[in-house]
């Protein structure tokens, strides 16, 4: 596959964002090879119902 | 590949945390990653030894690394060799983001997010049918 870029000039007034988390960027520039990997687990397993496990919580693993 | 110069008027920025990176100029390679447990408890009681990392193995699961299934020529050229941005307004970075004014060669971004509900009610008889 061949792939050609020509830019022109970009001139940009204002850029704003509120906040930037968890491996997220900002670029002004240019960039060559962008990997993105994410991983977001909340299975119903996630809901735990019943009491701390205080045993298993103050014991060091 | 010939790379660009990026200008920056005005860069507004109140707090970048410990593990993110504020970078103004050219680098080689930029690696990124964050691992969060979020966890919510109905009373905010946390121990010493509860919610490792290493309790979970999603966090240690290898990642398959997408690829281009085929060979691909990139041709770039640049009419305007400069990137002009009069004004960034990012007040917050965190969690290991970063803002980059200026080209890179690699950039990876890598993040894990578990979230935990705890809910302290006693756990659900199962009825039985029969």
């Amino acid at each position: 596959m061949i792939y050609q870029v020509i830019n022109g000039d970009i001139c940009v007034r204002s850029v704003s964002i509120e906040d930037l988390s968890a491996s997220a960027s900002l670029f002004i520039g240019d960039t060559k090879t962008v990997t993105l990997l994410s991983f977001y687990e909340t299975p119903p397993e996630s809901l735990i119902l019943g009491a701390i496990p205080v045993a298993t919580a103050l014991t060091p693993g | 590949m010939q790379r660009r110069t990026s200008h920056v008027k005005k860069l507004n920025s109140l707090s970048i945390d410990a593990s993110s990176v504020l970078q103004i100029g050219d680098s080689q390679e930029v690696n990124a990653q964050s691992n969060i447990l979020a966890v919510q408890r109905e009373k905010a009681i946390f121990y010493q030894h509860e919610f490792e990392f290493a309790d979970y193995d999603m966090f240690m699961a290898p990642l398959a690394v997408p690829g281009p299934t085929e060979p691909i020529c990139v041709d770039t050229f640049h009419d305007c060799p400069h990137i002009h941005v009069k004004k960034v307004n990012v007040p917050f970075a965190a969690a290991s983001s970063v803002v980059h004014i200026g080209s890179t060669d690699r950039l990876t971004l890598e993040t894990r997010v578990k979230n935990i509900r705890h809910l302290l009610r006693d756990e659900p008889k199962r009825e039985r049918r029969n």
